[in-house]
């Protein structure tokens, strides 16, 4: 099962909110998988398949590929077609 | 037997978890989901008590310490560690405020459905602060549990959907569309701010314009920056203080070291206090979207702070710099006003004085951000001292340490006087039910013209 995690500043808000989109997102790609959400600070030590966030992380995170930024954290569509592309790249669907 | 019940439902921990085991039984989910959900808020809980004990563990040095050297009370500013603290010690503000949260859901959920107000509040801490806070509230006032409970949820549905009403008007204005709102317990705070930024401001040159240097950026890293700011306060202190009155904390431990290791044992505190919190929100804050989903059509999501950072970044960081700026000088402003010294709160400084900032810019362009930065970072530490002042936390087992979200000052303030309280409530909702009547209006005309031309 595909691991992922959300990420944002503090841990416990947007990330919490972008979990139940992505989580939406995944459910319409059929594709399952486990997500957490977290801060940006503890993530660095983790282990995952793929961790998604917010266009204003995309410096933070810069040289890291399994990586996928949205803009609006609760556009199920937007995720959606994100991970589609990120998914599709990696032969996963 | 009903000894047992009742002790169940005077457990903080089992009557949260109970809300969840409800709320993922609403959202159908399986026997296996419901189970770790239950389970994990149940620890969350426990893992927030323990977080909040440790940081009033480590701060509480500062306190003495601070007091004897410059003879004024100083504090901590961070509303979790407040109401973390409280919960953990006041056995019916913690089962009353979580019954508040729970209920209050479904407040706000019908808010939603019947009023032009249709905000949904998605901020998970933020509905925790706000819950323990008016059970706090009220049961200073000696209201009963029942009526805390009662009268709490009521509270908390409304402010759920009055917070986000309230910066609607300026997020509009920032995003171009009504598609989110934000949800957060600083509202009265980054609002005002970012009016007074207007009226001072210049929006012919934006702050969006400017090139800032990005190392900035890190201090949106919590366990860096608060590991910073308290680790600097904490060694200040000591320095000042010097090896003889440290001793009798540090034992033989060297007194700097003492210092830095208080302030970084302080952080430890808050990095727990959040897991906490992410453990026992993961299933509530779903299980509540989930019912809102199904019940308010049209609703519109009110979001963490975050949600508006990629639309300014430079004013982020223009309105974080000048809120610290804004709180250090609110510090020496309140010493010598009330002789108390809240620290500066650094995660406020960062999410909501770049909050301040980024509207600021929107409404009154550089000089607009700067401005309204600075009011909103004075704001906070100057709120926080005087809130001090009115209320002995201590007493309530959050000692060492203030609160540092203005709308949380400012409800306990106006509850002071319940009355007060009920009234600047229910007028604010119908003056927001007005304007959002309104709002719509002139919206749909705007639509027909279009359509007509």
């Amino acid at each position: 099962m595909l691991k992922i995690v959300t990420v944002c500043g503090l841990g416990v808000g947007s990330s919490l909110i972008l979990k139940m989109t992505v989580d939406s997102a995944m459910r319409m790609l059929g594709v399952k998988c486990d997500i957490e959400h977290w801060d940006m600070g503890t993530v660095k030590g983790m282990k995952y398949d793929l961790l998604v966030t917010s266009e204003d992380f995309r410096k933070h995170f810069a040289g890291e590929d399994n990586v996928v930024y949205v803009k609006n954290i609760v556009d199920v569509n937007e995720a959606k077609e994100r991970l589609r592309e990120y998914l599709e790249s990696k032969n996963l669907i | 037997m009903l000894d047992f019940l009742l002790n169940i439902i005077k457990t903080p921990a089992i009557v949260l978890a109970l809300v969840a085991l409800i709320g993922l039984i609403l959202q159908r989910k399986s026997a296996g989901q419901v189970f770790s959900g239950t389970v994990k808020t149940a620890l969350g809980m426990l893992v927030l008590s323990a977080g909040a004990g440790l940081i009033v563990t480590e701060i509480l040095p500062f306190v003495d310490l601070f007091t004897s050297v410059f003879n004024l009370s100083g504090f901590a500013t961070s509303s979790e560690a407040v109401v973390g603290a409280m919960q953990s010690s006041v056995v019916i503000i913690a089962t009353t405020s979580a019954l508040i949260m729970g209920i209050g859901f479904l407040v706000n959920i019908l808010i939603a459905r019947i009023s032009p107000l249709k905000y949904i509040f998605l901020t998970g801490h933020m509905m925790w602060i706000l819950s323990v806070t008016i059970a706090f509230s009220l049961y200073v006032s000696g209201f009963n549990e029942t009526m805390i409970i009662v009268i709490g949820s009521l509270l908390q549905g409304l402010i759920m959907v009055i917070l986000p009403a309230i910066g609607q008007p300026l997020v509009r204005n920032l995003i171009g569309n009504n598609n989110f709102a934000i949800a957060h317990l600083t509202t009265l705070g980054t609002v005002p701010a970012a009016y007074i930024g207007g009226l001072l401001g210049n929006k012919s040159k934006s702050a969006e314009d400017l090139k800032i240097p990005e190392a900035l950026s890190f201090f949106r890293d919590t366990s860096m920056s608060v590991s910073i700011v308290m680790g600097l306060f904490y060694i200040l202190l000591v320095i000042a203080a010097g090896p003889e009155k440290v001793a009798p904390f540090a034992g033989t431990q060297n007194y700097i070291v003492y210092g830095l290791i208080k302030g970084l044992g302080f952080t430890a505190g808050i990095l727990i206090l959040l897991q906490g919190v992410r453990m026992f929100l993961g299933e509530l804050v779903p299980a509540f979207k989930g019912i809102s989903d199904k019940l308010v059509p049209g609703a519109v999501p009110a979001l963490d702070v975050p949600a508006l950072f990629a639309y300014a970044p430079n004013s982020l960081m223009i309105g974080f710099i000048t809120a610290v700026v804004g709180m250090i000088v609110a510090m020496f402003v309140s010493s010598a006003a009330f002789g108390v010294v809240p620290l500066v709160s650094i995660i406020g400084a960062f999410f909501t004085g770049g909050v301040a900032g980024i509207l600021g810019n929107a409404k009154g362009g550089l000089r607009g951000a700067v401005i309204a930065g600075f009011v909103y970072g004075f704001l906070l530490i100057f709120g926080s001292a005087f809130l001090f002042t009115l209320f002995d936390f201590a007493a309530y087992g959050a000692a060492g340490v203030g609160h540092d979200c203005i709308d949380v000052m400012v409800m306990l303030s106006i509850f002071k006087q319940p009355i007060i309280g009920f009234v600047v409530i229910a007028v604010a909702f119908a003056l927001l039910c007005w304007a959002e009547v309104r709002y719509q209006k002139r919206i749909k005309t705007e639509k027909d013209v279009q359509a007509k031309a």
